[in-house]
This record gives structure tokens, C-alpha cells and sequence, in this order.
């Protein structure tokens, strides 16, 4: 049985040494926590007013054209790429 | 000739600014928070503590590195990520290489940028709010 302070010990032990992160497609996933945090912090300095459900809608907007414009942007540097390179 | 104070807090407007600005820098949200924005405060407090500490969970406090231009983003987040800087350098002397360590420096400087927005934003309301008092 895990006890608190074995508990505070291996959470503080996960700032001590990094993670382990492969150079994988699924570590492209990783972009979208900080993409919310960015929509989240932007809409919030933003809006007029906070309110739950309209600043729900405005994050997930923002979030979602963050997305869409990456993506985009993947597929452009992909096209160049392979007519370039081939 | 009549002082130019800040609204109810009594301060000198400039002096009121500079505090905004300050509070900003050490807690995110504080700024915010000062101004009378409690739930924007909040929102920001969290979510720049969790990009944070995100950061630092995936490339460990050695991504913290003084030596580095990231330093300076990350410094934005608090003054107390200079601490951090002391302990994986100077008391610890972690290392961190690779993916985890540029994921790392990517999400603690970006969040350190967007306090920075924050700041700028509550001093930048502060001001608003001086001259709508003033007039």
C-alpha cells in the first residue's frame, strides 16, 4: 500500500528526471494541452465577460483554428517537401 | 494641484500600475486579481501553472538551464523559477537531453510568454480603469 509520503516522494521524483518521449507521430499529441492552454489564456484576457458556456464555445473555436491551421500548414510543408526531395 | 491616485486602493496611479505589473510576474493571475477580475485571475492561474508544471513533469527541472536563451521565457512565468534554475544546476545537476527536454523548454517558455500577455493585459486595464475614474 502506496502511503502519503511514498506518494509526495514519487510525484516529486517526476521533476527530477524527464519522461520518457519517443520521436513518434504520438508525440504530436502532446501540442494539444498547450494549444488549450494557449485558446484558454487568450479568450480569458479577451472577452468582456466570462461566462461559462459562451467562454466554453470561444475556447473551443480558438482551439479548433489552432488545430485546423497547423494541420494545414502540415500538409503544405509535407506537399514542398516531396517536390522537392521526392 | 491635486495627486493622481488609483480608485480605491489610495496609491499614486504610476505606483498602483507597478504593483499590478509585480503581482502579475510573481503569481500569474495576480495582476488580474488586483484589478478586480477575480475569475479571469483564476483562469489564468491555472492554466499557466499547468503548462508549467507539465513542462517540467516531461523534460524535469532540468529544463530550467540559465545558460540557455529559454531561460528568459521561463523566467516571465514567476520570479521563483530562478529557485528551480539554483536547484537542477547548482544543487542537484540534473541533466535533460532529447524530445522531453525541448518539450519541456517549449512548454514552460510558452507558458512564461503568456503571463507576460497577462501582465501586459492587467496593467493595461489598470490604466483603463485609472483615467475612467479620473474623468
Amino acid at each position: 500500500m502506496i502511503n502519503s509520503l511514498n506518494l509526495c516522494q514519487y510525484v516529486l521524483a517526476g521533476f527530477m528526471s524527464p519522461m520518457d518521449i519517443g520521436t513518434t507521430a504520438k508525440g504530436l499529441l502532446l501540442a494539444l494541452p498547450l494549444i488549450a492552454v494557449i485558446a484558454i489564456v487568450y479568450k480569458a484576457i479577451k472577452l468582456e465577460e466570462i461566462k461559462f458556456v459562451s467562454f466554453l464555445k470561444e475556447v473551443f473555436l480558438l482551439f479548433g483554428s489552432i488545430l485546423v491551421f497547423m494541420i494545414i500548414t502540415a500538409i503544405v510543408l509535407f506537399v514542398i517537401m516531396k517536390a522537392v526531395v521526392g | 494641484m491635486k495627486e493622481i491616485t488609483a480608485g480605491k486602493s489610495g496609491l499614486p496611479a504610476v505606483a498602483y500600475l507597478f504593483l499590478v505589473g509585480i503581482a502579475g510576474w510573481w503569481i500569474p493571475g495576480a495582476g488580474h486579481w488586483l484589478i478586480g477580475r477575480p475569475k479571469r485571475a483564476a483562469i489564468i492561474f491555472f492554466s499557466i501553472a499547468f503548462a508549467f508544471v507539465l513542462g517540467i513533469w516531461f523534460g524535469s527541472i532540468a529544463v530550467i538551464d540559465a545558460s540557455t536563451p529559454w531561460y528568459w521565457a521561463q523566467m516571465l512565468n514567476s520570479p521563483a523559477v530562478a529557485y528551480l534554475a539554483h536547484l537542477s544546476g547548482s544543487v542537484y545537476h540534473l541533466e535533460s537531453y532529447g524530445k522531453p527536454r525541448e518539450m519541456g523548454e517549449i512548454y514552460t517558455g510558452i507558458a512564461g510568454m503568456l503571463n507576460l500577455l497577462c501582465i501586459v493585459n492587467a496593467v493595461y486595464v489598470a490604466h483603463c480603469k485609472n483615467i475612467k475614474e479620473q474623468s
